[in-house]
């Protein structure tokens, strides 16, 4: 079983060579658990993301869950490789999204601005409160965010890049796109919030980090493993529910065994719960 | 248009309440079809291998088709409305059996005060301290009427639960606040969390009564009405938002769907997209026209509509039924339709952390932890207190999935760098090293009431539209001061529990969190097709007949006049039992026509 899982959860596609970035990590240190496939570190072809920009996702995503061999974070674990997947797909939309305009904005003072096309104003401190309104597909954020980032970095470290800078350094610039208040920051994001930006990543790299491996992030369970997460799991006891010393190793979806040993398709081992209803809807 | 050949009774969608109406007909020989936007599910094999938090939590694998059609909201009509483009602050369903599949199953009767809520409250304190601008009515029907109906949907699906009232007669362990009960659970309740256990320990000191919650998950092996064994719950943790894999959570796919196919009578058209409810020259509706996967318009006639699509779907779809007999919209005629909209406080007012003790917190369900009722409800003295409505307390601590619960865990003092406004980064060294305690923290959970005022209503949006090109729903909701006072009072309570659990780090939101669309805050909207005593009060009577269309007939929480704190799917399907027994008593259907009462 073991063997098949293994290719379902491998990384497809390893036509060209991401030659100017160097492979992810040099191989997690997490010591492998026996019947734990997870996705190679291959340095495979990226799908979305183009060298420079992997090598920049990387870096700010070693800073949001540093991590080195003793004890990995968010790059040992593959969430860029996670987040190349994401963008490939509908847009880069992962979830459902109602992407019709006019779009928000937000405007500071009292006066609303006059009306413009395809534009509503909202008191720029009330806007949180309505959730995401970027006019935006992830995939643009993610290709103008990024730019804009290296663009922020260069007007502040004399054209260097993000990569070059020390970890304090990089961790104020991290600091003032989630933060967007000052005006350089501003400035250079406009028309996209940077703090949108900032969420945007964070939010795929915690999502990269605690997925199920087959999304290809959480690699060797990492994530599941520093936060102690038994991942997925057909059942626990109710003494196990109040046992202080309980734990178990982490499982992933694909080493979730077949309900009662049947294999997809076979009704017969099913015991107490309901097959398919035979007048169903067909669907 | 393509037309199909006439049934008795058609409904929209087939999640809990159609699910019951066709199992009910059906035996009683009538004809069902149910139009459902969503897809097929069932138990097997579509539950047995989805313990996936990134499809089913963070991607609402489960939930209603928002890049379709969505709502939108704005806080008071001063404010743009805008609409949730991603999901947020609530997680309607799609597919057969509805919101009721990927639902927690915390099943709450609501109390008798719930019922006659503003006769009660006029009693008790005088009309003062009922908040300005508040729109509160009396149910038409009470907890003692409904009562046999509650005890029958327990028997028939199964319930887990330990029986605080019998007869009028507290008994120990279970809820001492609760109505009345003609007959103790079926089931125990469901095994205990750590975390629950602690929570009790620290609510008993304190004079309180802790409880297990009352489930429609089973807590052991269970034959419910259809015949068939299920299984109890296993506890793996992946329960909200997902389908059951083992069958222990009832929904209608346990026994109402199936025991309606079973017959031959019932019919469930899926990815069926219900646009508009025709009605005839006198105003009674025709059937329901829908999108077909065709991509073409059906006309589905019947003598009998349920609008039973979950709340805001189902007063949607009554404004937009205009005709020359109800040119504002089914049931609008008085400008009924969208009034007393109401959501629900679903807020953490303290989370300890513990640092040393892990609470297994990745186990069980919402179900499975203690809750306190001490200040639910009118079930305190409210006296002086400057609002109405309270809310219950519980130990939030049970299918905790890593992605939705790394942030927002306490830090200690210093521990980490702080954003520009003050809260701990959630990244960076100070944040992994804080999600080590991942499963050490415990947040206390009040889940409280949303009385009814006038400015709070849904409408249709003047700018946004569906993909179809028609109006989405506005929602115009707001907290007011009574709620910020409510909310205060009791996460003060919460807070002194918290302290007697001694954490190691705790943060405290002592103030109620501003009204948004972004947080969580259960999927207990209710409210814009209210029932009453006549139609200048409500939109239907008190069996969800329309007033001036008695064979349209409304189901779920859209029927509320204002929103108890507690989980609505108990009263939601007592009230369609109801119903359908006055259908059965009253022979209804031979000439569908208004019940009396
Ligand atoms: C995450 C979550 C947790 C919950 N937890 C609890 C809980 O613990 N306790 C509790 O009491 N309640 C809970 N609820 C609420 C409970 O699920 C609902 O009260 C219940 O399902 C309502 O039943 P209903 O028949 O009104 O609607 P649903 O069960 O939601 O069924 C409506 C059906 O109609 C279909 N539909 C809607 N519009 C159309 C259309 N235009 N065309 C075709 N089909 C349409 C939908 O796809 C859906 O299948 C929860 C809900 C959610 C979402």
């Amino acid at each position: 079983m073991t063997g098949t899982l293994a290719t379902a959860a491998v990384v497809p596609g390893c036509t060209t060579d991401r030659a100017t970035v160097p492979g992810p990590q040099e191989g997690p240190s997490a010591v492998p658990q026996p019947g734990v496939q997870v996705p190679e570190a291959t340095g495979a072809a990226t799908r979305f993301l183009n060298p420079d920009q992997y090598e920049l996702l990387e870096a700010m995503a070693a800073r949001l869950i540093p991590g080195d061999e003793d004890d990995p974070g968010a790059v040992q674990a593959g969430v860029v490789d996670y987040i190349d997947r994401l963008l490939a797909t509908h847009e880069g939309y992962p979830q459902r999204t109602y992407t019709m305009g006019p779009f928000a904005r937000g405007y500071e003072g009292d006066e609303e601005p006059p009306a413009e096309p395809g534009i509503v104003w909202v008191p720029a401190d009330e806007l949180d409160r309505y959730g995401w309104q970027a006019g935006q597909t992830p995939r643009e954020l993610y290709r103008m965010g990024l730019a804009r980032f290296q663009e922020l970095v260069a007007a502040r470290h004399g054209g260097a890049s993000f990569v070059e800078l020390s970890e304090d350094e990089q961790d104020a610039l991290i600091e003032a796109i989630e933060d967007d208040e000052d005006d350089d920051v501003g400035e250079i994001f406009d028309p996209i919030p940077a703090g949108t930006f900032f969420e945007l990543v964070h939010k795929h790299v915690v999502e990269g980090f605690l997925a199920d491996p087959m999304y290809g992030g959480n690699r060797d369970m990492i994530g599941w493993r520093l936060i102690g997460f038994p991942g997925a799991q057909r059942a626990y006891s109710p003494e196990e529910m109040v046992d202080p010393d309980f734990s178990r190793p982490p499982q992933s979806l694909a080493m979730l065994p077949m309900l009662h040993g049947a294999h997809r398709g076979d009704t017969t081992a099913l015991g107490s719960v309901r097959r398919r209803h035979p007048n169903g809807p067909i669907d | 248009m393509i037309e199909h050949p006439e049934v008795d009774v058609v409904t929209v969608g087939a999640g809990w309440t159609a699910g019951i109406a066709a199992q009910q007909l059906t035996a009683q020989g009538l004809t069902v079809v149910s139009i459902e936007k969503g897809r097929a599910q069932w138990t097997w094999p579509d539950f047995a291998h989805n313990h996936d938090e990134l499809r089913f939590t963070a991607r609402h694998e489960l939930m209603h088709e928002i890049e379709r059609e969505t709502w939108t909201w704005r806080p008071n009509d001063r404010m743009p409305s805008l609409p949730m483009r991603q999901y947020g602050a609530f997680h309607p369903g799609s597919n057969v059996g509805g919101a009721g599949v990927h639902w927690s199953a915390v099943m709450w009767r609501f109390l008798p005060t719930d019922f006659d809520y503003l006769s009660h409250h006029t009693e008790r304190y005088g009309r003062d301290l009922l908040p300005d601008g508040h729109s509160n009515q009396d149910w038409p029907v009470g907890y003692d009427e409904l009562e046999p109906h509650f005890t029958q949907f327990e028997v028939d699906t199964g319930m887990s639960g330990q029986t605080g009232n019998l007869n009028g007669e507290i008994l120990e362990g279970g809820n001492p606040y609760e109505g009345p009960r003609s007959r103790p659970y079926p089931l125990p309740p469901l095994a205990p969390t750590r975390a629950g256990l602690r929570f009790a320990e620290a609510a008993e000191a304190l004079g309180y009564t802790p409880f297990v919650q009352p489930s429609s998950i089973l807590s052991e092996g269970y034959t419910d009405m259809s015949g068939e064994p299920r299984a109890g719950c296993v506890y793996c943790g992946f329960c909200t938002r997902y389908g059951c894999h083992v069958d222990a959570k009832s929904s209608a796919l346990t026994a109402h769907i199936p025991m309606a196919l079973d017959t031959g009578r019932y019919e469930i058209r899926t990815r069926c997209y219900v646009t508009r409810i025709p009605v005839d020259d006198t105003g009674l509706a025709t059937g329901i026209e829908y999108l077909g996967p065709d991509g073409r318009e059906h006309f589905q006639p019947a003598r009998t509509v349920l609008v039973s699509g979950y709340t805001m779907s189902n007063v949607r779809l009554l404004m937009l039924s205009t005709s020359d007999a109800h040119p504002d919209g089914i049931g609008n005629a008085r400008g009924q339709l969208g009034r007393n909209a109401t959501h629900q406080i679903w807020q953490q007012p303290t989370i300890g952390r513990f640092d040393g003790e892990r609470f297994n917190t990745y186990m069980g369900n919402t179900s499975t932890s203690h809750a306190i009722y001490d200040f639910a409800g009118d079930v305190f003295d409210h006296s002086g207190l400057g609002f109405i409505g309270g809310g219950q307390l519980f130990a939030d601590a049970g299918e905790r999935l890593p992605i939705g619960t790394v942030e927002g865990i306490p830090t200690a003092q210093g521990e980490g760098a702080e954003t520009a406004d003050g809260e701990p980064r959630e990244w960076g060294q100070a944040f992994k090293d804080r999600i080590r305690h991942w499963d050490s923290y415990i947040p206390i959970t009040m889940q409280a009431e949303s009385p009814a005022y006038e400015f709070n209503r849904f409408d249709l949006d003047p700018t946004y539209t569906d993909f179809l090109g028609r109006p989405l729903l506005r929602i115009t909701f707001d907290w007011t001061d009574n709620e910020r006072r409510m909310y205060a009072f009791i996460a003060e309570r919460a807070m002194e529990i918290m302290d007697r659990m001694q954490p190691t780090a705790r943060v405290d939101n002592p103030e109620i969190e501003p009204y948004n669309v972004v947080d969580y805050q259960s999927t207990h909207i209710q409210g814009g097709a209210i029932m009453g005593t006549d139609p200048s009060n409500s939109v239907t009577n008190r069996y969800g007949q329309v007033w001036d269309a008695p064979n349209v007939v409304v189901t779920g929480a859209a029927l509320f006049p204002q929103n108890p704190g507690a989980n609505p799917t108990a009263t939601v399907n007592a009230l369609m039992y109801h119903t359908l027994e006055a259908m059965r008593e009253q022979n209804y259907f031979r000439a569908p026509g208004e019940l009396l009462s």
